[in-house]
This record gives structure tokens, sequence and C-alpha cells, in this order.
């Protein structure tokens, strides 16, 4: 009797101890808040370290990032033309299919209202290609890498909004020196100060700064910087062999592609002076000055370049000049606030002279690898 | 022998009940508190926070790869472990989402994929995991290979075209979007037999 | 075997049977297990191409039963013709469950945007224990880009690729209020599993320094 008594409270006991194991407990919550990550003492250090750690923008292959008018108007169907001029000249005369904008408005709408990755190129439209070309620089190093600028602007799609003839001038072909100008000391780089915690945030919030920065005034005309050289650090942003040849007074030479990358010769430039950055047709020199106001510095260009104030040597050297007979064409313009036209069809019989160039489907999108070694 | 007779009877129905209770696994939330978790959508870092742990090895944050060893090896994030999805499951895996210190960054194929799991694993019970969409070609081609966040499709879920437009160029001129006002017609429904209870005593 | 012995067992017995039961969910349907539901998710099956779909409609397959899960909004500015509107925040209302999803006869193709989220709902209701539910993969982003606006494939020419981009073409035209060049008994070519490589052309710069 007592062992049938025990083995039944043995067999009891021990159903008791196999429910407890069995009834599976709560997993442990781990670390469920996250670990308050600290303020970012120095975030120009982290901003710097991610810019090179991301490409390089501004030393990367494509770099200045540009597609013809021409180019623009064979894919209309595949890319999305952005205008950015104002609204009444947009409702005088677009692009078919254009949409407007103003360039603080752009990254909502790519995020928001469509997406980036549905075009083959987002193109973005100006007067003469430079606010494009600012505005191009800056989305691209917050990451929107399907982002070009029409080259040359509206000025060349269609002659009657032709700014660039305006532009040209060769007023200080005189006034040129060829003295090699040393870059300034290395010294440091300018602070930076968003808040954000963490490199790709604080890029992307610098990069709504630059758009919110209208680019009219980060322009500085040629008079002005002739008549007061020492207010500026001038950046002749050309190769060497073309700024012996005769460059702006006191103005210092740097090599595209190579001397402004964060790690190269950027901590040469002044962060308690105006920098004013040129090139040949003053788009080039709008990406780059995008960058550097990225990165903190009071950067400048000079509008349409040395086209603007040296023009007969630009021509005379072979660079690269604007000649209104080459570059403009005579694209139809779409009148009225919606971006499609109902005298679609007309345009491609309208215009005669657009070479019939074999319309390549480029739906892969050339990728640049980082190149040399190491 | 009365009082071994309720004890006898009391063991059985203890076993029973033990029986019912024990499911080698067991969910956490209900499909009305899953439900919730899809909407608030809260676990899915942005592209910039992506960017910044592949690039930086910023934040808490642990990289989980859930493609196949074989996918794994031809290359994968730097500072990624591999969890084969089939393998999500096993214990010692869910132990492992589930410890203190960094948070679990999962990524895999696609978006979808990733998705699928996280939302099985919440209705387990594991509170502190993130994810990132894309996959891995989305880490390869827009991070990695150059600097294309906004531009490569991160959140699949947002509408990248005007659907209604697009049905209208192709139509041509004004054929009408092809909306529906579908009736809720009632229709006959056929119900299921209810099966019996999976699982049972081994 | 006294009486009063035979009910105190049969009465302990059911307090038992009780108890085992009562961990089970109020639900008229069974759940699945999660080993179970992992094992569904993990196979893939319930995926559903844009061309399959597209077959379906064309063909006016009464079994079909598509349902957008996207906002009223969205899915009055367009959606898949037939397609019944439940937001996803209504997805578990009594009324949606019974009216919809607590069958077995009509295939249940469940779609959105991109399919994160109706995989999440196929997730939920697989888990509740209804079958016979699908997702439409890409949803109506892959819908767009492969029905609506199909593209050749710009690789080397391939009889099967030619041929699903035909039938795209066609099916494009019906959904775009063309006339139907599609003939309702056509299939799709199988949507093989091409391994479709999207490596995008590279340009290695060239040399060191």
């Amino acid at each position: 009797m007592n062992t049938i008594r025990k083995f039944f409270i043995i067999l009891l006991l021990g159903l008791t101890g196999v429910v407890t194991y069995a009834i599976p407990g709560d997993p442990p919550s781990g670390n469920g808040k996250q670990e308050k990550s600290a303020a970012v003492s120095d975030e120009g250090a982290l901003l710097r370290e991610f810019l090179l750690k991301s490409g390089n923008y501004i030393n990367s292959r494509g770099v200045p990032n540009m597609v013809s008018a021409e180019d623009v108007f064979e894919n209309l169907s595949d890319y999305l033309v952005i205008d950015v001029r104002s609204k009444q000249e947009y409702v005088d005369g677009h692009i078919n299919g254009a949409i407007h904008l103003k360039a603080s408005e752009i990254m909502d709408y790519l995020d928001t209202k469509t997406a980036a990755s549905a075009y083959d190129k987002v193109v973005i439209a100006c007067h003469t290609g430079q606010t494009a070309s600012y505005i191009t620089s800056a989305l691209r190093l917050a990451g929107y890498n399907n982002v070009y600028a029409m080259k040359f602007g509206m000025s060349a799609w269609n002659r009657k909004l032709d700014k660039w003839s305006k532009g040209i001038s060769g007023k200080y072909s005189n006034r040129l020196e060829t003295k090699i100008n040393p870059k300034g000391p290395k010294g440091n780089f300018p602070p930076i100060k968003t808040g954000e915690k963490g490199a790709a945030e604080i890029l992307r919030a610098r990069v709504k700064e630059v758009l919110n920065t209208p680019f009219p005034t980060v322009k500085v005309k040629a008079d002005e910087v002739f008549a007061n050289p020492s207010e500026y650090y001038i950046i002749n942003y050309w190769p060497e062999k073309n700024y012996v040849k005769g460059h702006i007074p006191t103005a210092t030479q740097y090599t595209p592609k190579k001397d402004l990358s964060v790690d190269a010769a950027l901590n040469t430039l002044p962060t308690d002076k105006k920098v004013v950055v040129y090139c040949y047709t003053g788009q080039n020199a709008a990406f780059t000055v995008a960058y550097l106001r990225v990165l903190g510095y009071d950067a400048y260009t000079i509008p349409f370049g040395a086209n603007g104030f040296m023009y007969d040597k630009v021509v005379a050297n072979g660079w690269h000049a604007f000649k209104a007979a080459e570059k403009v064409n005579d694209f139809f313009l779409i009148k009225g606030d919606k971006p499609m036209g109902k005298d679609f069809t007309k345009q491609i019989i309208q215009v005669g002279n657009a070479p019939k160039k074999k319309k390549a489907i480029i739906r892969r999108k050339k990728k640049e690898v980082e190149g040399g070694c190491g | 022998m009365k009082m071994y007779n309720t004890i006898f009877v009391v063991a059985v129905s203890v076993l029973l009940v033990s029986c019912s209770l024990d499911n080698s696994r067991d969910y956490t939330l209900s499909p009305q508190e899953t439900l919730q978790v899809v909407l608030k959508d809260q676990d899915i870092v942005s592209p910039e926070e992506l960017a910044d742990v592949v690039l930086m090895g910023a934040g808490n944050y642990q990289l989980i790869d859930l493609r196949t060893p074989h996918e794994f090896l031809v290359e994968h994030a730097r500072g990624a472990v591999n969890l084969p999805a089939k393998n999500l499951l096993k214990e010692e895996n869910l132990s492992l989402l589930n410890q203190g210190g960094k948070t679990p960054l999962l990524y895999g194929n696609n978006s979808e994929q990733v998705y699928s799991y996280y939302i099985l694993l919440k209705q387990l019970g594991v509170k502190n995991i993130k994810i990132a969409f894309g996959g891995y070609d989305f880490i390869k081609d827009n991070i990695l290979d150059s600097y294309g966040i906004r531009s490569g499709s991160y959140y699949s879920e947002r509408a990248r075209y005007d659907y209604a437009k697009v049905v209208s160029e192709i139509a041509g001129s004004g054929a009408a979007p092809a909306t529906s006002s579908a009736p809720k017609a009632k229709k006959k429904i056929i119900k299921r037999k209810k099966k019996e209870v999976e699982g049972g005593c081994g | 075997m006294k009486k009063k012995n035979i009910i105190a067992v049969v009465i302990v017995l059911l307090i038992g049977v009780f108890l085992a039961f009562s961990k089970v969910k109020t639900t008229p349907t069974i759940e699945k297990s999660p080993e179970s539901l992992f094992l569904s998710a993990i196979e893939n099956t319930r995926y559903y191409s844009v061309e399959d779909v597209a077959k379906m409609i064309i063909s006016q397959d009464p079994l079909l039963q598509l349902i957008d899960l996207r906002s009223e909004k969205e899915y009055n500015k367009y959606t898949l013709k037939g397609a019944v509107n439940i937001p996803l925040d209504q997805l578990l209302k009594k009324e949606n469950l019974s009216d919809y999803f607590d069958q077995d006869v009509y295939n249940t193709v469940l779609f959105t945007n991109g399919s994160t989220h109706a995989d999440a709902a196929w997730m939920i209701l697989t888990r509740m224990g209804f079958t016979n539910i699908y997702v439409m993969k890409g949803g109506l982003n892959a819908w767009a880009e492969n029905i609506l606006k199909p593209k050749p494939d710009d690789g080397p020419w391939d009889a099967a690729a030619d041929e699903l981009y035909q039938y795209r073409r066609g099916a494009s035209q019906y959904f775009g209020g063309g006339k139907a060049v599609v003939s309702e008994t056509s299939a799709p070519p199988k949507t093989k599993k091409k391994k479709v490589i999207k490596r995008k052309k590279k340009e290695v710069e060239g040399g060191c320094g």
C-alpha cells in the first residue's frame, strides 16, 4: 500500500515539474530601450569621413553630372524634368512633361510624391545650367544619384530663352596674370552644427540647408572680384597647364577631381574669408560651390565662368566656349501651368533640325567605381 | 482505496492540462496586436541610418544577413553575421536575437522576405529588432558601389507611379482609368470544416 | 465501484479537459502553429505574379477575389478591375473576416503598392487559420512596370522573354482601355525564375594613381 501511495505522489510531483518547464516563459526582453546615442561632438569630422567613405562625390567619375538638351529631347518619356525657374517663366514656356518646383521642394517631392527610382534620369532645367548644377550637386551628395543638370539650361532648348549669349564677354581678358600663387596654409575645417546624430543625417541636413540657400545669393560678379580681389580667396578650378596661361589676379589653382577632396588640399581653404570658385562655363564651379557649402565654406561662383570675362581667350585656346550656333536648339515649348501639352505630337514634327540620333535605350545606370589602388 | 482513486484522477487531469500547455512555441501577440505593429511601421531603419551602419559601423546595431550561406560567402556587408532564414526558429537563434547589447538589424534578399520574417518574430515576442529594406542588392548598389540611397527602391510600399495617369497615357486620349466600384456582394460562403486541434501529446 | 466515485472521476476529468482547452483562442478558426506558419512563409507558395493576376482578370476567373489593402483614397484613384477595398487597419473587422476570408472556395489575392503590407496581412490571416490567401508579388508598382508599361528586355534575344513581353503588351492594351488584343484562352508564359542579373555596368577607372 505504502509503495503505491508513494508512487502516485512521485508521479504527481513529476507532472507538476513537467508542467512548470513546459510552459514557455517570456523571452528576456533584451535591451528594450535603444541606448541614447550621445550628441556628436565633432559633426564636421564625421561628415568629412562619411563623404570619403560614400564615394568622394566631388572627385567621382561622373562629375559634373550633366546631360545635353538633345539627350533630354530624345528621352522625354523616360526622364523626369524639373523646371526650377520662376513660375511665370514656366507658364510662358516649358519642356513638355516638365514639372515646376522650387529648389527647396525637390527632395520632399522625390521622396513622397513620386520615386526617383521610377525614372532613368531626373533632369534639372534652369536658365543657363548653373543653378541646375548647384542643385544637382547638392541632391547627389544626399544620395539622389540619378539627378542631372541640363547643360546650358533652357538657353540650349530654345533660342527664345537664350540667356547665355548675353552673358558672354571678354572685358577682362587684358587684366589676367600668369604668376603662380601658392595655396594657403593647411588649417582647420569649418565647424558644422546640425544637431543630427548620424553622419548620413548630418549630410542630409547640410544639403537641405544648401538647397534652401537660393543660387543667386552664391553668385559673385566678375566685376566685383576684379575690383576687390583681396576680399576673396579665388580658386581657379582648371588643370595647371591652363592656369598658367592666364587667370584672375591672386587666384590659386586647384586641380579638378583631385585637390578639393577632404583628404587632399581642402584644408588649405580659409574658413574666415569668402571663397570664390570659377571654371569655364560656371557649371562645374556651381557643382563645386554646392559641395563646399555643404562642408561649411562660404563659397561663391562667378556666373558664366571664364566665358563671362575672358571669352576670346577661351575661344582661342579651344576651351569650353559657348557658341550659340552649336548649342542652342529649336525644341518646342509648352505653355500653361500643366506639364503635358496637348500639342505634344507637333513637337516631333516641327523640329526638323534635331539630329536623328539612334535612341539608345540606356536602362542600366552607369556606375562609377572608385578608382585607384587600395 | 478511495483516496488513491482521486489522486489517480487528479494526476490524469493534470497530465491533460500539461499536454495542452506543452507547445514548443507560442504566440506572444494576438493577431490584432500584430496588425498594430504592421500599421505603426516603426522598426524600419531609414536609408540614412542604414548607410551609417554599413559605411561607418555606427549605432548600437548588429547586422544580420538572412540569406543563404552561399550568398553570404560571395559577399556581404562588413560586420554582418549570417543567419539563414530557414534557421530562424531554432531556439539558439531566437535567444541570440533577444539578448541584450546590440540591436539586431536584419536584411535579406529583398524587402518582402525580411518583412515577413520580422512580422513572424514580433509575433513570437522578439522585442528589440530592426530591419532594413531593399535587400543586399540595395546595400551593394546604393551604398557600397555608389551613394544613391534616395534613388534606389527602398520603401516599396510607396507608390512609384501615378497609376491613373499611366493608364491615361497608354490609352492615348481620354480612356477612363480602370477604377472599379466593386460591389461588396455577399458571396456564397462555404464554411470550412473545423479541423482538429493541432499538436497533442507527443 | 461506487456511483459517487464514478461521478467524482467524471467531474474531475471534465475539469481537466476544460482547463486544457481553455488555452485555445476563442476564434472560430483554428490557429496555425508558429512552426507551420514559418514553413509556409519559407516556401513562398503564396505569390502570384502580376502576369498571373492579369490572366485571371482577363479570363474573368470566377474564383478570383482581389482585395486592395490600401486606403480608400488610393483605391478610388486607381485599382485593379473587380478589386474590393479593405484598408489594412480594418483587416480584422468581424464582417471582413466572415465576408471574405473565412472560406476556402475563392482564391483571395491581396495587393498594395508594394508587397510588404500584403505579405504581413497574409501572415496574420494564415496564422489565424484562413486558407487560399495569396499575395500579388510586387504590388501595383510591379503592375505598372510590367503590365501597364512593359519594356522589352535589352539583353540578347530570348524566346521566353520575348513571349513574355508580347503577352504583357497585349495585357497593357487590355488594361489601358484599348481593344483587347489578348485572347482569353491564351495563358501567360510561365515566368521562369530567370536569374535576372541586375548588375549595372561598371566603369573601372584605369590604372593606379
